[in-house]
């Protein structure tokens, strides 16, 4: 898949349109110019086709606005006429000078205030001292080629600003040099030079006045992008004998205010105890699909595999999601670059200790923060770079997440790996290894903090200790696989000092009071990454037995015979 | 020496006006409020008498914008729901958070006003005239007179206050007259205030506000600001700590059960004090009334509320701390009556002793605190002030010290005094000993309530948490969770105010665009200029405008030593100068014998000549001084050009009347040779002081115990001005002496000077727009002979502090930080990061290490040759004369 960028020339003193009908590329790089004057550069992202000003000027003014006052200031001290007022709105009104100032507009030398207190042979390192008054014109400075270097003392008229250094070697300073040495070396202090401010003031005055003359017209709300109401989606759920759980799930994602085609899937991870398919009948609108092979990796599969989605939604079955979550995790795919989408998990309810626990364990429970960003192929290089693991994990898990169903089928990302995830010896991973194999193959993940869910953590002390050991398990199992899989650089380090390292460290703070986290659970967490080696044997060991999952048929390409829309796979049952 | 400081109120959501008629004062301590919340105080200077406006509002917005804001915020958020971007200028309309709430209530609380007074008719009268401007429509003000000796308090009520309940409380002692107002009161609110406040019309509806909102709520202190800062003695008593608490609401509960965190108990008057406190009537059915072996009138002379609010904490009960409820206390303006009161200050041990007594199990605990108490309070006071660094005179550190001694003792014999009191009186109608709630012992909850707070919905309070001691609340805006806060509820519920003060804690400037927030420090540097729209469309001039009056007149002193070629320049400069008030002239000839200088200053008219034999530059211009007549006296060296505005921008400062000296910028005239360039470079830039201004105050002086002072930063007497009056202050003076060029010891008799002025209260203006331009030394010799003069004179000053003004901070600038300076240039200069030659290091290193022997040289010299002599000023002296001594 190409996704392309849009390169624009964006001139400032001009007004900006918004910008419509780029259906064709994803990004909006803008080159950005004040008359003419490049400032740098801006990306603004293109959504459903459209970058609207009010996005690119908010670009302009988080990124560009150093470089534009410092470009406001230079015009503003080379201005023929000489600035009346050194404030941001004088200077954005001013009007283009004519092709910039050379030496050879040395014609009209006027000659500054001269106070070379006696004449005498200068030495080779002498510094000359001149003052300028810069609320007058001023051209360029021809009486230091006898000096080495020039400090100017800036006024504007009463009020001494500062110095400046000019090393000219003997050289007359052109008019272009002086307007630059200044505007950089006095920077803000010449806005309003006559006003007592202090630094942060003139430079939120004259942040404030950009901004005043480059959004007063914009409008104020942010139109909220939408993902297409007609692409259908599919929501995975996996489920194992949890009746109570199940049913509040279904039931908060059959409220979900969408106008879409959703379909959603309940796999059953154990058909033959019979508890599911009953709570799955209360909702006449929910498919059911049978996968006796134990294991998460392998129930979202049968459900990746049965669903008619153009996007699949996995979610767990003891969560509750707000009735506005599905939209806004689909909305990210507005943009045609984005491949899946992962949302917060925030806890339901921290009634007991091992709940409370869980909700501090290692960046915050399964939460991830509340601010949005990307992840892709230039994200995940960054850390191997830097000779670190990829923290995959910072997306979340699929507890909470949505794909375009074409990764799938996608030949360096395909289904989920079935050694890995719950259910399996191997403890937890499967979401977390697809997440490598999406950035590795340069698709990119967006983590939208805004589509949350609510988990309800494990109650008790014993299932969070089993919880944890699982989780040590399955990140050892995970950074294995992405090592003898993908060839991963960075694992053994991590694996053999950076974890070792982590918990001794835990255990110190702990012994400091510095922290509350148990020494009892890290001792859990050291015998579950011990574990992760032997576990994942097992696992691939389970896995050869089984077989793998059934590879996943576009719809388009699906004849009747090839998915069954209720599959149930013939294959030995477990052992157990 | 202090002076008074007026004490004004600003209201922000008012247009500001300037201050006039200030006469006298010296500065203006401002109390800011938007809608009657506090903000903070600002301390503004005085410009002619009159307090800018424009001034005003500079200091409010630099020190308290961040506040302002979320104040702002707060109003906003308490008023309803958010719904798209917010902008600053619709928030200074909306009204506070404290209005918010009253204007949705219905019923107001009985609220009961006691005052316990004992004999004080006049401050009586002052804060009966107060409480009944007070607005709360449902109020019962009590006023109960304690064992009076005369019947002034009764008449004065019942003549004048017909509104107000008078109750005599005949059994003496403070504790007895506020547990009389428990069994009069007839509001479920009773609020303590005593007889020397005045109280803010706002007071009782913080105060209940926070009773009304929570009602889990038990006892509300509030803010206690100085209701005038006129004499020393009240001066002192508002440096030494006075009564303020802050401006953030604080909330204080101890888990039941739990002993008492330390934190809590350091501090002794951390929670508030008894002039300003209200309880729920039924935390006293619950746990007793006041103390009666307690307080003023007893042999413990305080502790009564401190104690009460040790007992409110320990039995698990809540106690806040609101700002909002402000009462203005009149501190002691007599000298003797503050030394009674520090030496009452001991009775925080009969608190201690007393509650040690009362709660066995944190009987340790309190001894510790005694004894952490003695170290860092009285031991430290008591060798700062023998040291000669410390803020209290010595009377009252010891005053304090015995003060604290007996209160050890107090306790047990006030408790003897009670039981003969009762004998003599009988009990109280109702028993109100102190008496313990039945706690079950601490156990810790792991459990956490969970809850969602949508911003786009009007917040409501949080109630559903009884079972809870921690709530996580994440913030929604349109559905989607933007943050969270913990709160420790402690199983109360969460009222609508504390949720909004919360949000704007953690969210702050984000809430004015919760869509799409840019950076924070866009959004910060948005606020900052949104602010100044409001209060400040156009900031003030970079130059003070107002001029000083031109009937002041000005003495220029020059000092000169042979130098036939600059002074000529020097002097056709000085005449240049642009002035319209009388202008004299004096130039101190330091080398008489020689008969250079006087020729050259024959050529000018007017011009003053002294003669001062005695070499040094100190003698020269003290000598200058003596002859001078203006009130202002401008010290400039004969190496520089002032340019023609120097002058009036020089003395313009001195509009402000705490202003006793103005310094200057020096530039360099000419960069030609390597020396020269190398002198620029020197220390901070040679002599130049950067293009800001700033000011050299008396707290600037005192800000750290450590790091020396730089009175170096703010100049030098090459371009200074002084007002006249400093010379004949008794803590001030001439120049010293022994120290400056001329001398053995080098320099740094201007240094000094500037030293001794901010170590007398006053104040120095840098004022870099006043400039004179200045010839370096053009070769190396006499670099290398300037920069040994300085080393030289550097460590003689440093040791004249530490030996005339026992400033131990001294210390750690010739032990530390020269040496490090030296080392660090050198391992510089190694690395090629400074162009400093090493050999001129070194001549620096021999420079210091020769400072004391020159010190102790010019000691000598000076005894030989005598003082200066003694500045007269101009009324005073007999004849109009300059003469030479």
């Amino acid at each position: 898949m190409l996704h392309q960028i849009q390169l624009v020339d964006i001139e400032l003193s001009r007004p900006l349109p918004t910008l419509e009908g780029l259906h064709h590329a994803y990004l909006l790089k803008g080159l950005v110019h004040w008359q003419g004057q490049s400032l740098g550069e801006i990306y603004v992202p293109i959504v459903s086709g459209i970058a609207s000003a009010r996005d690119i000027y908010d670009q302009v003014l988080e990124t560009c606005h150093w470089t534009l006052l410092m470009t406001l200031l230079k015009n503003g001290l080379a201005s023929p006429y000489g600035p009346k007022q050194f404030t941001v709105k004088e200077l954005l009104q001013q009007p283009p000078i004519a092709p910039p100032f050379t030496l050879t507009r040395t014609d009209a030398i006027r000659l500054r205030e001269v106070i070379a207190y006696e004449t005498s042979p200068h030495s080779p390192e002498s510094v000359a001292i001149r003052t300028l008054d810069i609320s007058q014109p001023f051209t360029a400075m021809v009486d230091v080629t006898d000096y080495f270097k020039v400090r100017i003392f800036i006024r504007w008229q009463e009020v001494l600003l500062g110095s400046v250094d000019i090393t000219n070697y003997f050289q007359a300073v052109s008019q272009v040099q002086l307007c630059e040495t200044i505007a950089q070396q006095l920077g803000l202090r010449l806005l309003e030079p006559d006003k007592n401010l202090s630094p942060e003031m003139r430079q939120a005055r004259a942040i404030a006045g950009l901004r005043h003359y480059f959004l007063q017209h914009q409008p104020s709300p942010y139109p909220q992008p939408r993902l297409s109401s007609d692409v259908p989606v599919s929501i995975i759920i996996g489920t194992c004998d949890r009746p109570q759980d199940l049913r509040a799930c279904l039931h908060s994602l059959t409220q979900q205010r969408t106008d879409r085609a959703v379909e959603i899937i309940v796999v059953d991870n154990r058909p033959n105890s019979g508890i599911t398919p009953p709570v799955v009948a209360e909702f006449p609108q929910v498919k059911l699909v049978n996968e006796p092979r134990q294991g998460v990796a392998y129930a979202r599969n049968a459900g990746i595999t049965a669903s008619s989605g153009e996007i699949v939604v996995t979610v767990d079955d003891d969560i509750t999601a707000p009735l506005d979550w599905l939209e806004k995790l689909l909305a990210p795919f507005a943009q045609m670059h984005v491949m899946a989408v992962t949302g917060n998990v925030l806890p339901l309810e921290l009634e007991t200790a091992s709940q409370t626990i869980f909700e501090n364990y290692g960046s915050g429970g399964l939460a991830r923060g509340f601010e949005r960003f990307e992840g892709d192929r230039r994200w995940f290089d960054s850390f191997q770079k830097a000779g670190r693991v990829v923290p995959t994990w910072d997306f979340g898990g699929t507890a909470n997440s949505a794909y375009r169903a074409s990764v799938f089928n996608h030949p360096q990302v395909g289904l989920m790996h079935e050694a890995l995830g719950p259910g399996m010896p191997s403890g937890v991973g499967e979401d977390i290894y697809l997440f490598y194999r999406l950035l590795k193959a340069n698709l990119t993940i967006v983590y939208e903090p805004k589509a949350f869910i609510w988990h309800k953590h494990r109650a008790s002390m014993k299932s969070l200790r089993r919880q944890l050991y699982g989780y040590s398990k399955g990140y050892v199992s995970y950074q294995l696989t992405t090592l003898f899989a993908d060839r991963d650089p960075n694992v053994l380090k991590n694996l053999l000092v950076d974890i070792p390292f982590w918990h001794l460290s835990r255990i110190f703070n702990r012994l400091r009071r510095r922290s509350l986290y148990p020494i009892p659970l890290v001792l859990v967490e050291i015998m579950g990454h011990l574990a992760g080696p032997w576990s994942l044997w097992m696992s691939h060991r389970r896995v050869r037995q089984w077989g793998r999952s059934q590879p996943y048929i576009p719809v388009s390409q699906r004849t009747a015979a090839s998915v069954p829309m209720h599959p149930t796979i013939h294959s030995p049952s477990p052992e157990h | 020496m202090l002076y008074p400081i007026k004490v004004a109120d600003v209201e922000l959501s008012q247009p500001l006006h300037d201050l006039d008629g200030l006469t006298g004062y010296w500065r203006v301590q401002a109390l800011v409020r938007l809608h009657g919340i506090p903000i903070g105080y600002v301390n503004v200077p005085i410009t002619n008498d009159r307090c800018l406006a424009s001034a005003l509002a500079h200091t409010i917005l630099n020190d308290h914008g961040d506040k302002l804001i979320q104040t702002l915020l707060t109003n906003r958020l308490a008023q309803g729901s958010l719904q798209g971007e917010l902008t600053l200028k619709d928030l200074v309309a909306v009204p506070s958070v404290l209005d918010t709430f009253w204007q949705q209530q219905a019923h107001y609380p009985l609220v009961t006003v006691a005052v316990c007074t004992r004999d004080r008719p006049d401050d009586m009268k002052l804060c009966l005239s107060a409480l009944s401007k007070l607005d709360y429509p449902n109020l019962e003000i009590l006023v109960v007179d304690n064992a009076p000796t005369t019947d002034s308090t009764r008449n004065l009520v019942e003549g004048n206050y017909p509104q107000v309940r008078y109750v005599c409380e005949p059994r003496p002692g403070l504790d007895w007259a506020r547990n009389r107002a428990i069994l009069e009161a007839r509001g479920e609110i009773i609020a303590y205030t005593d007889d020397d406040v005045v109280v803010d019309p706002l007071w009782v509806k913080a105060l209940a506000w926070v009773f009304v909102e929570n009602p889990q709520v038990m006892a509300v202190t509030g803010l206690v600001v100085p209701y005038e800062l006129e004499t020393k003695a009240q001066m002192v008593f508002e440096n030494n700590g006075g009564f303020g608490r802050g401006f953030e609401r604080k909330w204080y509960q101890v888990h039941a059960g739990c002993a008492m965190p330390w934190h809590l108990l350091v501090q002794p008057g951390l929670f508030g004090t008894g002039a300003n406190m209200a309880y729920r009537r039924q935390l006293f059915n619950q746990i007793g009334g006041f103390d009666p072996a307690l307080d003023v009138g007893t042999a413990t002379n305080g502790g009564g509320d401190l104690e009460m609010f040790y007992r409110t904490l320990k039995e698990g009960q809540v106690l806040v701390y609101e700002p909002a409820a402000i009462v203005r206390h009149r501190h002691r303006r007599d000298y003797a009556v503050l030394k009674k009161q520090i030496t009452n200050n001991g009775s925080v041990y009969a608190y201690l002793v007393c509650s040690a007594l009362r709660y066995p199990d944190e009987r340790w605990t309190l001894v510790k605190l005694g004894i952490k108490w003695i170290q860092i309070w009285h031991l430290r006071n008591l060798v700062n002030t023998l040291l000669g660094v410390g803020k209290l005179p010595l009377d009252l550190v010891l005053a304090e010290a015995y003060g604290c001694w007996v209160g050890l003792f107090t306790y047990q014999k006030a408790c003897r005094d009670v039981q003969k009191i009762i004998q003599q009186f009988g009990a109280q109608e109702m028993d109100l000993s102190a008496r313990s709630l039945a706690l079950s012992p601490c156990k810790p909850n792991p459990a956490v309530a969970v809850r969602t707070v949508e911003l786009s919905a009007p917040i409501q309070p949080i109630e559903d948490i009884a079972a809870y001691p921690n709530v996580r609340i994440y913030v929604t805006w349109q559905g989607s969770a933007i943050t969270y806060l913990d709160i420790n509820n402690q199983y109360a519920t969460l009222s609508t105010s504390r949720l909004c003060a919360a949000i704007v804690g953690n969210l702050a400037l984000k809430l004015f665009c919760l869509d799409r927030p840019p950076s924070s420090s866009m959004q910060w540097f948005l606020a900052m200029a949104d602010l100044y729209d409001c209060w400040l469309p156009t900031p003030p001039p970079q130059l003070a405008s107002p001029r000083l009056p031109d009937t002041v007149p000005v003495s220029i002193v020059v000092a000169t030593y042979d130098r036939p070629h600059d002074l000529p320049n020097c002097l056709n400069h000085l005449f240049a100068l642009r002035s319209s008030r009388p202008v004299e002239i004096v130039i101190v000839d330091n080398h008489p014998s020689s008969g250079i200088t006087p020729p050259i200053v024959a050529k000018f008219p007017n011009v003053v000549l002294v003669n001062e034999p005695r070499q040094g530059l100190a003698y020269a211009r003290n000598a200058g001084i003596l002859a001078s007549t203006g009130d202002i006296i401008v010290a400039t060296d004969d190496d520089v050009s002032p340019p023609p505005d120097w002058l009036e921008k020089l003395l313009a400062p001195f509009v402000r009347p705490d202003v006793m000296a103005v310094t200057g910028n020096t530039l360099p005239i000419q960069l030609d040779t390597f020396a020269q360039q190398l002198f620029e470079e020197w220390g901070d830039g040679g002599l130049g002081r950067g293009f800001e201004g700033f000011e050299g105050s008396p707290h600037w002086f005192e800000r750290t115990a450590i790091h020396p002072v730089p009175a170096w930063k703010l100049g030098a007497t090459a371009n200074a001005a002084f007002r006249a009056t400093v010379f004949h202050h008794p803590d001030i003076g001439l120049m010293y002496e022994p120290l400056g060029p001329g001398m053995p010891s080098g320099v740094g008799e201007d240094t000094y000077l500037l030293y001794k002025i901010m170590k007398a209260g006053f104040s120095v203006v840098y004022e870099p727009s006043a400039f004179v331009w200045h010839r370096h030394r053009r070769d190396l010799p006499a670099l290398r002979r300037q920069l040994y003069n300085y080393s030289k004179g550097i460590v003689s000053y440093q040791l004249t502090t530490l030996l005339n003004d026992r400033d131990q901070r001294a210390l750690k600038m010739l032990f530390r930080d020269l040496p490090g300076w030296h080392i660090q240039r050198i391992r510089q200069r190694f690395q090629k990061q400074s162009h400093h030659p090493i050999p001129l290091s070194l001549v620096e290193i021999w420079g210091h290490l020769a400072g004391p022997w020159s010190l102790w040289r010019s000691h000598q010299r000076v005894r030989a040759e005598g003082k200066s002599g003694i500045y007269i000023p101009v009324a005073e002296r007999p004849t109009h004369q300059s003469t030479s001594p």
